[in-house]
């Protein structure tokens, strides 16, 4: 049996992960420096950030999150851009720490708008019992 | 002169003013309207201390409720943190607490600040404050703060801020 996957079940794998949402990445070297970019980097303030650039000089959110270990990272929800939801994931391959982000903006503000909702009600709740 | 770059969380139960006083601190920006925070929101301030710039990266992490606690992913790399609580709710006193007991356990003892926040409310304060006062002594330092009054933000910050800089950096 092929351990590979079929490239069009590869492609409605990642159909199905992303749920049509817009990613990009960046590739780091061991010293942090970006060796590689890619998909839309223009929509996650990535489209200045070069190749051979340090990435926690533009990047400070990234501050302490590098080196990733053995095991992926997630930050869901992360806003470092105005009204816009990131979902952040790093992991390491071989010797490159590959820092992934996906847009979760919409999924985002309807979790925000539920959590609103709860959260106002738990408040209510609290000032009643005191 | 040199710089440096520090990660800093703001932690706490929900609706104790976390993201107020970070709103304060970076864009001197109030609102009495409450926005939850989901995941975190992510600010940057620059300060400078004697011969250091310091790049304070602030996490203001979403806060902890009956529905979820604060993941140890947020908190990965952080090299202090600002411990928020409201007065006028007696159970962000606990939650405080346990959370205080969570981050020591996950990430080992990391220098913080605690916000007792809400001072403009003061008459409304709760009696049990001596709960507190381990964690007082464990402290950088503690403050009454308000983010609406703008009552001992910076000094809130700016607190930890120092205690991050390396004994050498300082003049």
């Amino acid at each position: 049996m092929d351990a590979g996957i079929a490239i069009n079940v590869e492609q409605y794998l990642k159909t199905i992960a992303l749920g049509g949402r817009v990613f990009a990445y960046l590739g780091l070297d061991k010293q942090h420096i970006v060796c590689q970019t890619g998909g839309a980097t223009d929509s996650f303030d990535l489209a200045s950030v070069s190749e051979g650039e340090f990435a926690l000089g533009k990047l400070g959110y990234l501050e302490g999150l590098l080196p990733s270990d053995d095991k992926p990272i997630v930050i869901e929800n992360t806003q470092f851009m105005r009204e816009r939801f990131v979902d952040i994931h790093i992991f390491k391959n071989n010797d490159i720490q590959w820092v992934v982000f996906i847009d979760n903006t919409e999924p985002g503000k309807l979790r925000q708008t539920l959590q609103q909702q709860r959260l106002n009600a738990d408040i209510l709740k609290e000032a009643r019992k005191s | 002169m040199s710089a440096i770059q520090k990660k800093i969380c703001m932690l706490g139960a929900y609706s104790v003013g976390k993201t107020s006083l970070v709103s304060q601190y970076v864009n001197s920006i109030f609102s009495e309207k409450y926005t939850t925070t989901i995941g975190v929101k992510i600010d940057k301030k620059l300060l400078q201390i004697d011969d250091t710039t310091l790049s304070m990266i602030l996490w203001d992490v979403y806060g902890e409720d009956n529905h979820q606690s604060v993941m140890p992913s947020y908190l990965r790399g952080m090299a202090g943190y600002i411990l928020v609580t409201d007065p006028t709710r007696p159970s962000t006193l606990t939650s405080t607490l346990t959370l205080h007991a969570k981050v020591t356990e996950t990430v080992g003892d990391v220098p913080f600040v605690l916000a007792l926040n809400k001072s403009d409310l003061k008459s409304e304060w709760v009696a049990e404050l001596d709960e507190l006062q381990g964690l007082k002594d464990s402290s950088v330092a503690w403050f009454e703060t308000s983010a609406k009054m703008n009552t001992d933000v910076d000094p809130l910050f700016e607190s930890l801020a120092k205690a991050l800089i390396p004994s050498g950096s300082k003049a």
